[in-house]
């Protein structure tokens, strides 16, 4: 089977690694294993698309989900020898000379039928606690951001490894034929503007074929780069030149015969429907007011937290397979109060809107939504303790995230940590744990999805990772 | 003499190879233990099952695993046959199973006799000489046998207009000019070919084109990535590899000079600066890192990044445990780490240009641009001051005028006696009493200047920001936007045997404000408000003035500290060039234009008589510097100019860079358990991999070094440099390397696809004193390489990936190329080698979208004029945001070693080339070029077609084509006289001036048609 009609296939939904089982005569460059390959979807998949809203810095946990209402008693007091337990610091705060305990001071309620605790910070997502899964017991192995982030995304801390974004789009392709299967979007926070910065590997696609890294959502002109046409070149012009470009390469392809040239075709004539699917995309106008405005008034800024939120809707609308949000700026270590309530004022309306959204329009049922970002805060004070302001460090042991919708369990709450959200006392989930439980509710397994490459079979979980049944329903 | 490959197989068709039925352990099993059962039964001691090894000839002699000769007695047949899930090898739930065919070859190979090879790759290349007879090249004789084991044909020569065009992008990246393609045509001598290829290989772009590859492996980029991503310098660096290919270094002291070439004795400049091959990989900067993680990672980097470009080894696995398939332990991996981990670095330190270990540069063809300069400057003061001599009337009533004015009105200009910088920042004494601020560009600072006091009074403290060439845009800062805030103004009183005493500020005032930044703001105490000026306005300076609370009444010895804050969140908004003056009142005039130093108005104020020569030279001096005598000004103006472009290119003579070098106290090397930096095992010495053949002592009185490495890696007894070398090289031009696996010759890798060949070449690499443009001819000027490139139902599916060579090399062109292309055949390219990186044009807010605090590359700056046309080799590189439109097309992302290409074909890649301004541009340049070949008058369509198509593609256009681009003009001609205004607006696309000689439709028009001929498959593409 040639290489044109391998990638008419890969257009119609069969990802690149079942599609390469059909390859016989190029295994190797795929690098699959075929008799993995042919199965997959390994089982029957929960969800079809993923939106992953990752919340860049590292939101402190103990403020908005982790109740922990002993601390309130021991306001000041030093972290206990005991609960450290040699975790190392970062050299932010190696150089303290005490470790005083900050209890949050946002108050806490219970909420829904499940009765699950959350803060003051999360009215609207507090509305929606029936329909998520809190883990309290995340846990990582970087300290720093930059390893950190890039563990949560491609599963090792050194760069070169793809996404998962990547690895959904490799394993599973896209369903729509005029989009990419794997969108990001970025967005900057109100409480911390002046933030830690990302880059572009975390949706790159590493050591597999580059079609598969995220393609990048732009707020400033063109949606997608390079997508308009020049100004003075009117879409009757550019189909006439496109018609003249396809002619002249098939008269190539009848006297080379090279199969490269029938699918430059191809990716041409995508390349003008992704003109006219993108404008459409972006245009919120067939959006009605109500909906605009359960986004709140941010919906109407490009580039910002809600108005993406509302672009992930239409993107899974349109079977996109993965769609990543970025919001910066949850890395608070100093003035954590005042910045997390901006975080908050960002983020929390518009991801309740978005999931109530899925829900009225039954994307939920087989859209995986995920929250979380890439370590979680420490107990003690960074910086001055004072009984209205504190900051925090960052804490790998322990931090909080929340997954909704397809296949996942609602109402829910897994894993538990200590009085000083410090250590895990039951149910840790570790990020590849995460990763294989995204990977398996996408019919996915973890062990199955690998790409050979400097003569090993590679995968997202490396050679880790437990599917966390406990939060499947 | 032109010998085609169908020339040569019809005479040797009638041979047959020898028949390869027999089992090969290295071809047929090895392959199968490595993928299925080295994971438990290899290297890797920790994870070893049942203690048996099946990697090594031992292991597999154990008792009753393999019995040569005896299917029955081997337990390894009888476990993988089994129906018993239990007993079964590999097991169920390994994931691993083996095929039928695959149980087939073990059996055979049990009944064979189950002989072991060591891994081919471990064993030195075997010198096999090619049939003599069969062909002047001996390339093509290894292939034709391959061919005729197969039963294939070749392909015969492709036609001389695709073969120059071909060989060119290979060779120095660049299509063929119309007049290089024509004297090729027309050339009928026997070595024609060879005569273009003899060339090729003397152009300096062959550096270029070959540095290309070599940057990739190097992980070179111009930001040290991670978090911060700041800026570095490590493009000397770069300029010496382009310098290195274009002087045809031999490979072994390419490697040397790179890993070693400070260890070298009495290394040169130029050995130094080879090191900073080492320095390439990313430097972490973010706050709260721990250093020791870091520096880690920086040795491991190294180590894996050598073992991949030298040796083709994925020595990384070894980092947390033994190799799982190669013979290397976890052990071998930190003896290795050992040499690269002793050099005078600091783990978290990727914020200036060149941390440390570093050196000077200096960049070759300023010193006489320099000298020249200075000549010019000197004659330049003669002349002005020939003209004072002459002027004496017009100076006495000058010196009259200032004598009678009130000092009130005069500001004196205090020469500086002390800098300080907390940014690392440089100053510099300008002619008229202003301070060039030069040297690091940091994001905020704070500058403390001391001014003497000598005599008198001052109440009145003046700041003035001035313009400067070598600031942003020609304005006050290096900010992004040429503008600054100055968040903090302070001043000390330092009167002899006393400290310091703070001088109260009564008021201050400004003559331009921007809004929400008053000069009053610059005396809060917080640094996030601050002065910051109108930037639209054209004023050469901009004035502020600091009053008082109480006069200074100054005493000998007496100095006064300013200092200026700029710890704004604004970045690099710092006064680039600016100059500090007193006035003794509190009612100065803002913008008094008397600029006088004290000394020359004490001057005046003394009698003709009794001035000392100084003071009289003084006196010359200050009426040429404030005299309006309009030749005076005319030649000042002249002399600043000057001096301004003198500073720049002493700027331009040198560089900072990143080199290696060896710490006097060696650091101590252990054993990371599990790769973690923190988990200390064993100590270790560097040390050459035990299983690894080499004659070098690994033990000794002197611990080895990296020259040793260096050494041992281009030595005689090396089986893998000269291999996996020649393989890449073979991959540039073939897309596949004889070892498909370019990154991988270990046991997980692919075998060599003519393996006989992979070692001729390795080996004549070595006897040709690794000569590499040697090496490139010898690919280049085969007849495999010169083949057509069509392909026929037939061949491809016997052949798809083109392994067995019966046609030519056809693949998309590397990203670098294709924009490349597109300017040198539009004639844009600006082919100047070397030098800082450039930015082109580029779709805004990709830097500003993922931008974070405290980074020197938050905001992308498009350069302006020749930099937007240089080659793709010289665009800035940040790795956080790679430049897109090579991403688009597959480029490394440079974060770390990478010797692989890839092609994918998607609709972005289309987009780019549709719309990005830079093809455009190009379009229009093409159809301009085309169209003025001729003079101003129009030439026929047709050849005007033919023109345009042979520029992009150097063929001439095939009478289906030429017909399709005819009615083609015609209609975009038709389509711009009804949208004239549209014309208007795609010929404006771009830069550059349009042309105007052209009708603005017409240039629409052939515009349109050449950015067709851009986006054809064959324009991307190597045929």
């Amino acid at each position: 089977m040639h290489r044109r009609s391998f990638f008419q296939q890969s257009s119609t939904g069969l990802g690149w690694a079942a599609l390469a089982s059909l390859l016989s005569t190029d295994q190797n460059a795929l690098g699959v294993d075929k008799t993995a390959a042919t199965s997959i979807p390994h089982f029957a998949p929960k969800a079809k698309r993923v939106i992953y809203l990752f919340q860049s810095g590292g939101p402190s946990q103990m403020d908005l989900f982790d109740y922990k209402p002993e601390m309130a008693k021991i306001f000041d007091k030093d972290l206990p020898d005991s609960v450290r337990g040699g975790q190392r610091f970062t050299t932010m705060t190696s150089g303290q000379s005490r470790f005083p305990i900050a209890p949050s001071i946002f108050q806490f309620a219970q909420h829904g039928q499940s009765g699950m605790w959350l803060s003051e910070l999360l009215p609207y997502t507090s509305k929606l606690v029936d329909d998520i899964c809190l883990i309290r017991s995340l846990h990582t192995e970087a300290i720093n951001h930059d390893p950190a982030v890039t563990f949560f995304q491609t599963g090792s801390q050194q760069p070169g490894r793809p996404s998962i974004g990547a690895w959904t789009s490799y394993g599973l392709g896209s369903e729509n034929q005029n989009l990419p299967a794997f969108v990001l979007m970025l967005s900057r926070g109100s409480g911390r503007p002046n933030c830690q910065p990302l880059y572009d590997r975390l949706w790159g696609s590493g050591f597999l074929p580059s079609q598969h890294q995220g393609c990048k959502f732009l707020s400033d002109n063109d949606p997608v780069a390079y997508l308009s046409n020049p100004p003075g070149m009117d879409s009757s012009l550019r189909r006439k030149m496109l018609d003249d470009v396809a002619a002249l390469n098939r008269h190539k392809f009848q006297e080379f015969g090279d199969p490269e040239i029938a699918t430059r075709i191809e990716q041409y004539e995508l390349a003008y429907r992704m003109q006219s699917a993108v404008p459409e995309l972006v245009d919120f106008s067939d959006e009605l007011a109500t909906t605009l405005d359960a986004y709140g008034k941010q919906v109407h800024v490009r580039g910002s937290y809600a108005s993406n939120c509302l672009l992930a809707r239409r993107l899974v609308e349109r079977d996109v397979r993965f769609v990543q949000l970025y919001h910066m700026g949850w890395d608070q270590h100093g003035s954590l109060p005042k910045q997390i309530r901006g975080q908050c004022l960002d983020t929390d309306q518009a991801t309740a809107a978005l999931l109530q959204d899925l829900k009225r329009t039954g994307l939920l049922k087989d859209t995986l939504v995920v929250w979380g970002g890439e370590f979680g805060r420490t107990i003690y004070s960074q910086g001055q303790l004072t009984h209205d302001n504190y900051g925090r460090d960052h804490h790998p042991r322990c931090f909080s995230m929340w997954m909704a919708g397809a296949g996942v369990k609602k109402g829910c709450v897994h894993g538990e940590t200590d009085d000083f959200s410090y250590n895990i006392v039951s149910n840790p989930v570790h990020v590849h744990d995460l990763q294989a439980t995204m990977l398996h509710l996408l019919g996915i397994d973890h062990r199955k999805l690998t790409y050979r490459f400097q003569g090993r079979d590679f995968r997202l979980t490396d050679v880790h990772g437990e599917v966390v049944h406990d939060i499947l329903s | 003499m032109v010998i085609t490959l169908i020339a040569v197989f019809g005479l040797q068709r009638q041979i047959h190879a020898a028949d390869p039925t027999r089992i090969s352990f290295n071809r047929d099993i090895r392959p199968i233990l490595s993928n299925n059962c080295f994971f438990c039964h290899g290297q890797d001691s920790a994870k070893r099952k049942a203690e048996l090894r099946l990697d090594t000839e031992e292991g597999q002699r154990s008792p009753g695993v393999v019995v040569p000769g005896s299917m029955s007695e081997s337990l390894l047949i009888e476990r993988v046959l089994s129906d018993d899930p239990d007993f079964l090898m590999p097991p169920p739930d390994s994931n691993k199973a083996l095929t039928t065919s695959q149980k087939e070859l073990l059996k055979r190979w049990v009944v064979e006799g189950a002989v072991f090879e060591k891994h081919w790759s471990w064993v030195a290349p075997k010198t096999t000489q090619p049939s003599k007879d069969r062909s002047s090249n001996p390339i093509d004789a290894f292939i034709l046998d391959k061919l005729i084991e197969r039963g294939l044909k070749p392909s015969p020569e492709a036609d001389r207009a695709t073969l120059i065009r071909r060989v060119s992008l290979d060779l120095t990246g660049l299509p063929p000019t119309m007049q290089e393609v024509d004297a090729f045509l027309n050339d009928r001598s026997a070595n024609a070919y060879e005569k273009v290829v003899d060339r090729l290989l003397r152009s300096p772009h062959f550096g270029e084109r070959m540095a290309l590859p070599w940057l990739d492996a190097a992980r070179y980029a111009d930001t040290h990535g991670y978090q911060k991503d700041n800026h570095r310098s490590m493009w000397p660096w770069r300029d010496w590899v382009v310098k290195a290919f274009n002087e045809n270094m031999p490979f072994d002291q390419f490697t040397l000079q790179q890993l070693a070439g400070d260890l070298i004795e009495n290394a040169t400049p130029s050995q130094r600066l080879a090191t900073g091959f080492h320095r390439n990989h990313r430097i972490n900067a973010e706050a709260g890192s721990i250093d020791e993680e870091f520096l880690a990672e920086y040795a491991a980097d190294r180590v894996e990044t050598t073992a991949t470009v030298w040796l083709g080894l994925t020595i990384g696995c070894a980092r947390c445990h033994d190799h799982k398939f190669d013979a290397i332990t976890q052990k071998d991996f930190y003896q290795l780490v050992a040499f690269f981990n002793n050099i005078e670095e600091k783990g978290v330190d990727g914020v200036g240009a060149s941390p440390n270990p570093q050196m000077k540069v200096m960049i070759d063809g300023y010193e006489d641009r320099i000298a020249a300069q200075r000549e010019k400057i000197d004659r330049l003061r003669e002349q002005i001051e020939k003209r004072a001599d002459t002027l004496i009337e017009l100076r006495r009533t000058w010196e009259q005028t200032i004598a009678v004015a009130s000092l009130d009105s005069i500001w004196s200009i205090p020469q500086p006696i002390r800098f300080r910088s907390t940014g690392k920042m440089e100053f510099q004494p300008l002619l008229d009493g202003s301070i060039l601020v030069k040297g690091d560009n940091p994001l905020n600072d704070v500058q403390t200047i001391e001014l003497p006091l000598d005599s008198g009074r001052v109440q009145t403290i003046r700041l003035e920001a001035l313009r400067h060439s070598s600031l942003t845009d020609n304005g006050f800062a290096r900010s992004y936007d040429g503008n600054f805030v100055l968040s903090g103004f302070e001043a000390e009183l330092n009167r002899p045997g006393e400290s310091p005493q703070k001088v109260r500020i009564r008021k201050a005032q400004a003559e331009s404000e921007r809004n929400a930044w008053p000069i009053q703001a610059s005396l809060d105490e917080g640094p996030d408000t601050g002065w910051s000026i109108e930037p639209a306005g054209k004023s050469e300076a901009h004035l502020a003035i600091f009053v008082l609370d109480q006069a200074i009444e100054a005493q000998a010895g007496s100095t006064l500290t300013v200092r200026l804050r700029y710890e704004s969140k604004e970045e690099q908004s710092i006064i680039g060039r600016f100059r500090l003056a007193f006035n003794p009142s509190d009612r100065a005039e803002l913008a008094s234009p008397n600029l006088q130093h004290a000394a020359v108005i004490a001057a005046i104020k003394t009698l003709l008589a009794e001035r000392s020569a100084e003071q009289c030279q003084q006196l010359v001096d200050a009426f040429i510097q404030s005299s309006d005598d309009p030749e005076f000004v005319s030649l000042r103006r002249k002399i600043d100019a000057s001096q301004s472009e003198l500073e720049e290119l002493i700027e331009r003579s040198s560089a900072t860079v990143m080199v290696m070098n060896e710490a006097a106290k060696s650091r101590k090397t252990f054993v990371n358990l599990r790769g973690a930096y923190d988990q200390l095992g064993e100590q270790v010495f560097a040390a050459i991999p035990s299983s690894l053949p080499h004659r070098i002592r690994n033990a000794g009185e002197t611990p080895l070094n990296r020259l040793d490495l260096a050494r041992w890696l281009v030595a005689p007894e090396n089986p893998l440099t000269a291999r996996v070398a020649v393989n890449r090289y073979w991959q540039m031009f073939f897309g596949n390397g004889l070892v498909k696996t370019t990154e991988d010759f270990g046991t997980q890798g692919e075998l060599p696809s003519h393996p006989e060949l992979l070692d001729w070449l390795a080996t004549e690499f070595v006897r040709l004193d690794w000569d590499v443009k040697a090496m490139q001819r010898l690919i280049v000027t085969s007849a495999t390489y010169r083949q057509s490139s069509k392909v026929n139902a037939e061949l491809l599916e016997i052949d798809p990936e083109n392994r067995w060579l019966a046609r030519g090399p056809r693949f998309r062109l590397a990203p670098q190329l294709i924009r490349d292309s597109a300017l040198a055949a539009s004639g844009l390219l600006v082919p100047v080698i070397g030098g800082p990186p450039v930015k082109p044009y580029q779709p805004a807010g990709l830097w500003e979208g993922v931008a974070g605090i405290n980074s020197n590359t938050t905001r992308y700056r498009q350069d302006a004029g020749p930099s937007l046309y240089r080659r793709s080799l010289y665009t800035y590189w940040k790795r956080a945001v790679p430049p897109p439109s090579m991403m688009i097309f597959d480029a490394a992302d440079r974060e770390v070693c990478s010797v692989k290409r890839r092609l994918t074909n998607t609709p972005l890649q289309a987009l780019n080339i549709l719309n990005d301004p830079t093809y455009i541009e190009a379009s229009r340049w093409l159809a301009s070029s085309a169209l003025n070949e001729v003079g101003t008058v129009y030439d026929s369509d047709s050849r005007t077609i033919a023109r345009l198509f042979r520029k992009v593609l150097a063929r001439s256009p095939d009478t289906t084509e030429l017909a399709r681009f005819e009615s083609s003009i015609k209609q975009f001609r038709q389509h711009f006289e009804q949208a004239r205004e549209s014309a208007s607006h795609l010929v404006r696309v771009g830069d550059s001036p349009v042309d105007t000689k052209l009708e603005t439709t017409e240039l629409a028009a052939w515009t349109t048609l050449a950015s067709v001929i851009l986006n054809l498959d064959e324009t991307l593409t190597k045929e």
